[in-house]
């Protein structure tokens, strides 16, 4: 008689077809060992049904909605793609910053290697040369840098001198042409950049060679208008950087131009017309005319000699050969020395010359 | 239920806890995937049981599993009652619900991860085969033998535990 051992947990359940059903239990009749597995089975099984429903423990939804919360906060700060690139972005960094640190490593062991080598090398040979003029075979005089050295490093520098000399001469020569042309066409120099930083010297330097003052802005006196009191006299305002001198502004010419213009308002028929223009100028002391006869005062090259050193109410300004630009105060004219004439009033100086 | 499902499979309630809730959270996430197929309860039952094996491998994996203690239990018969008590049913016997917990964990606990798991559904869940082939993602007749092995060492355990002298 066969067992149905296998059979008893799903017999438990009821999970056997009838026939089987009816098979274990014909069987249970006649095997008390079967009978008996089952019951064992059956009190194993009834034991486990007794498990107790336990109650949650405290504080269990307040830990959960905790953990949930952490849970939303901890959605991912990169996405997929931004991962990507963050990654491959700081493997380059590293490769980058390796390639930098091993390039710095090698450098700088080659360069210390090499000092130490030479450094060996110069020690050595000085204390050959000591031994030697102790023993009276050589002269102190060995000790120096050995000539050829000397030469090389002579020749080096002078190289250097004289590109930096041409660099100079050439950008000199440039603002001088940038100079004339604008000159030429009335405008006023720039207060361009020449290479040296003080015009005195640098003036003083090439007085020899040109015959030539350095450029100012123009001397115009700017005029308070409310008040008609001249705020400063002359803009002798000497910029740091000052543009070299123009062949054909010329001291001389400068204030014979002034001197012109001068005399020109002062004669009997233009009806004093420094007296008009004077008569508008709280500033009367500056304003006494001057004879045409008078001594020029000597102009130093340097100075700002567009103004008139004696009345500096008045300035000049060059605007192309022998061709100035005058300014009194606020009026300016235009005094062809070529000519002995006055080419051009302003409309100011017209308007005055007409009352 | 996650929670009461949960302290059957670990054994104890800070297991419990942790494996209810991290089965809860993947729930909550998962939900908006949950098509219907099974019912709600049979997919939550699904999530608790996935949520413990994949627990239960990584601790071994990690040597880290070991027969569950009993000694978290209080000792005290008070703290145990207050441990068991339960709205419903009313509670009358929590001494001895304590005691029955603690004999049903221990010889749960003796058992190996699968038998435990099919036990826990058909034994004290009481789900059909069906909801557990479902639960468990295994045939049916694969339900059937690992249950009638699950049972047969569970009828071992107490066998010869009765016969154990006293």
């Amino acid at each position: 008689m066969s067992h149905v051992k296998d059979l008893l947990s799903p017999y438990l359940d009821r999970r056997l077809s009838p026939a089987e059903m009816k098979k274990v239990e014909e069987h249970f009749s006649s095997c008390a060992e079967c009978r008996t597995e089952f019951e064992e089975l059956r009190a194993a099984v009834q034991k486990m049904k007794g498990f107790p429903q336990a109650s949650l423990p405290s504080g269990y939804m307040a830990r959960l909605e905790r953990k949930m919360r952490a849970e939303d906060s901890r959605e991912p700060f990169l996405t997929m793609p931004y991962k990507i690139t963050a990654f491959a972005f700081s493997g380059l960094m590293i490769i980058f910053i390796s390639k930098g640190l091993l390039e710095f490593y090698v450098v700088n062991r080659g360069r210390a290697a090499f000092r130490s080598s030479s450094l060996d090398q110069l020690a050595s040979r000085r204390q050959i040369l000591e031994r030697s003029i102790i023993a009276g075979k050589a002269k102190p005089a060995d000790l120096a840098v050995p000539e050829s050295q000397l030469k090389g490093e002579l020749a080096a520098g002078d190289e250097i001198r004289d590109e930096v000399a041409g660099y100079r001469a050439q950008k000199m020569k440039d603002e001088e042409k940038l100079n004339e042309e604008k000159s030429s066409f009335g405008l006023s120099a720039p207060a361009a950049a020449p290479l040296e930083d003080n015009p005195r010297e640098f003036s003083a330097g090439r007085k020899e060679s040109m015959n030539s003052t350095p450029q100012s802005a123009f001397a115009g006196a700017a005029v308070n208008q409310r008040q008609n009191v001249p705020v400063f006299e002359s803009l002798q305002v000497r910029t740091k950087k000052q543009a070299p001198l123009s062949e054909t502004e010329s001291p001389d010419e400068g204030r014979e131009a002034i001197l012109f213009a001068k005399n020109y308002v002062s004669q009997p028929g233009q009806n004093s017309v420094q007296q008009k223009i004077r008569g508008r100028s709280l500033d009367k002391s500056n304003a006494g005319a001057m004879n045409l006869q008078q001594p020029a005062p000597v102009l130093k090259t340097g100075d700002a000699f567009r103004s008139d050193a004696d009345d500096k109410l008045w300035s000049s300004k060059p605007l192309g050969e022998r061709l100035y630009k005058v300014q009194y105060l606020r009026y300016s004219f235009e005094v062809d020395l070529e000519h002995k004439k006055i080419r051009g009033l302003d409309a100011d100086s017209q308007q005055l010359l007409k009352n | 239920m996650a929670y009461n499902l949960a302290l059957k499979l670990t054994g104890n309630p800070s297991d419990a806890e942790d494996l209810s809730q991290d089965a809860l959270l993947r729930a909550v996430k998962a939900l908006p995937r949950f098509r219907g197929d099974s019912s709600l309860s049979t997919w939550l039952y699904r999530i608790v049981l996935n949520t413990w094996k994949n627990r239960v491998r990584s601790e071994s994996r990690r040597g880290l599993w070991k027969f569950i203690s009993l000694d978290w239990l209080p000792q005290e018969d008070e703290k145990r009652e207050e441990f068991f008590k339960s709205n419903e049913p009313p509670v009358d016997h929590s001494l001895l619900q304590a005691e029955r917990f603690g004999e049903i964990s221990a010889a749960l606990a003796k058992l190996d991860d699968e038998s435990r798991a099919v036990i826990v559904l058909r034994d004290i869940e009481e789900k059909s085969y069906e909801e557990i082939s479902e639960i468990l993602d295994i045939p049916l007749g694969t339900v059937k033998s690992r249950l009638a092995r699950a049972r047969d060492g569970l009828k071992e355990m107490y066998k010869e535990k009765s016969n154990e002298p006293r």
